[in-house]
C-alpha cells in the first residue's frame, strides 16, 4: 500500500512535524492578534472622530443660535453666544491635532473663531451705541461666514465617519 | 522694534499682494482677518486715534487660543511700521473685497459694450 512509506516517514519525523504545526499555530495567532489590534485602533480612531464631530456640531449649533439672536438684536445673548463660539473653536483647535484636522480645516476654524470674536466686540458696544443698518449687515455676514465654515467642517468629519 | 517683526509685516504685505494670503472682512468696520497655516490669525484694522491727525492702523497676531501674541501699531513711532501697516491694510482691504477682480470684470464688460 502507498500509505505505508508515508506512515514510516511520519514515525521517523514526528518531532519535526509537531514543530511545524506549532509554528503554523503561532503564525496564525500572530495574524489574529495583529488584526485585533488594527480593529481596536480603528475603533479608537473612529470614536475620536465622533467626538470631534460632536464638538464641531456643538460649535455650529451655537453659531446658528447666534444668528437668531442677532436678528432679534438681543445683544447680551449675542455677546454670550459669540464668546461661546470663540471658546468652542479654541478648544477644538487645542484638543485635535493634525491627524484629525488638516491645515485647511484649522484655518477654517480659526477664521470662524475670529468672525465670532468680531461679533462679540460689536455686541459689547451695541447696548450703548445702536448698530446702524450697515453694522447689522456686517454682523450678519460675519455670522453667516462662521456658520458656513463650521458646517463645512462638521460635514467633512461626518463624511469621514460614514465612509469607514 | 526687532527686525524680525518688521520682516513679518513686510512678508505679509508681499504675500497679500502676490495673492498667497487671502483676507476677509469681519463684523467690525474697517477690519480684515486672515489665518496662516492653522497656526495663527492676523487682524488688520484702521481706526481713529483722537490724539493724532489722520488715520491709524493696527495689526494683531493671535494664537489658536485667541491670545494676542503681537500687536503692531502705526502710531508706535517706528518708521518702518508707519510705512508698512497702511500698505498692508490697503492690500488686505483689496483682497477681502476682491477689488481687482471686480475692476477686471467691469473693465471687460465696458470693453465688450463699446
Amino acid at each position: 500500500m502507498a500509505w505505508k512509506p508515508i506512515w514510516y516517514w511520519v514515525r521517523s519525523n514526528w518531532g519535526s512535524l509537531v514543530s511545524l504545526v506549532g509554528l503554523l499555530v503561532s503564525f496564525a495567532t500572530l495574524l489574529v492578534a495583529k488584526a485585533a489590534k488594527e480593529a481596536a485602533e480603528d475603533a479608537k480612531s473612529e470614536a475620536r472622530r465622533r467626538n470631534l464631530a460632536d464638538e464641531l456640531d456643538e460649535a455650529q449649533r451655537k453659531t446658528e443660535q447666534l444668528g437668531s439672536y442677532l436678528a432679534q438684536e438681543k445683544w447680551e445673548i449675542v455677546l454670550l453666544r459669540s464668546q461661546e463660539v470663540v471658546t468652542s473653536c479654541s478648544q477644538i483647535l487645542r484638543r485635535w491635532g493634525p491627524e484629525q484636522l488638516s491645515e485647511t480645516s484649522r484655518d477654517h476654524i480659526l477664521i470662524a473663531q475670529q468672525q465670532a470674536g468680531s461679533i462679540a466686540q460689536v455686541a459689547i458696544t451695541a447696548p450703548r451705541t445702536k448698530p446702524t443698518e450697515l453694522d447689522l449687515r456686517r454682523l450678519s455676514r460675519a455670522q453667516h461666514k462662521a456658520l458656513q465654515l463650521l458646517s463645512n467642517e462638521t460635514a467633512e468629519i461626518a463624511g469621514k465617519i460614514e465612509t469607514r | 522694534m526687532p527686525n524680525k517683526e518688521v520682516e513679518l509685516v513686510e512678508q505679509l504685505l508681499d504675500k497679500t499682494r502676490a495673492r498667497a494670503i487671502a483676507w476677509e472682512p469681519t463684523a467690525r468696520d474697517n477690519e480684515f482677518v486672515s489665518s496662516f497655516k492653522g497656526q495663527a490669525t492676523f487682524t488688520v484694522s484702521k481706526y481713529d486715534d483722537p490724539s493724532y491727525y489722520g488715520e491709524s492702523f493696527k495689526l494683531i497676531m493671535r494664537d489658536p487660543e485667541n491670545r494676542e501674541m503681537l500687536i503692531f501699531d502705526s502710531r508706535s513711532g517706528f518708521v518702518a511700521l508707519d510705512r508698512c501697516l497702511p500698505a498692508l491694510y490697503r492690500a488686505a482691504h483689496d483682497s477681502a473685497l476682491k477689488v481687482e477682480e471686480t475692476l477686471d470684470a467691469i473693465l471687460d464688460n465696458l470693453k465688450n459694450a463699446s
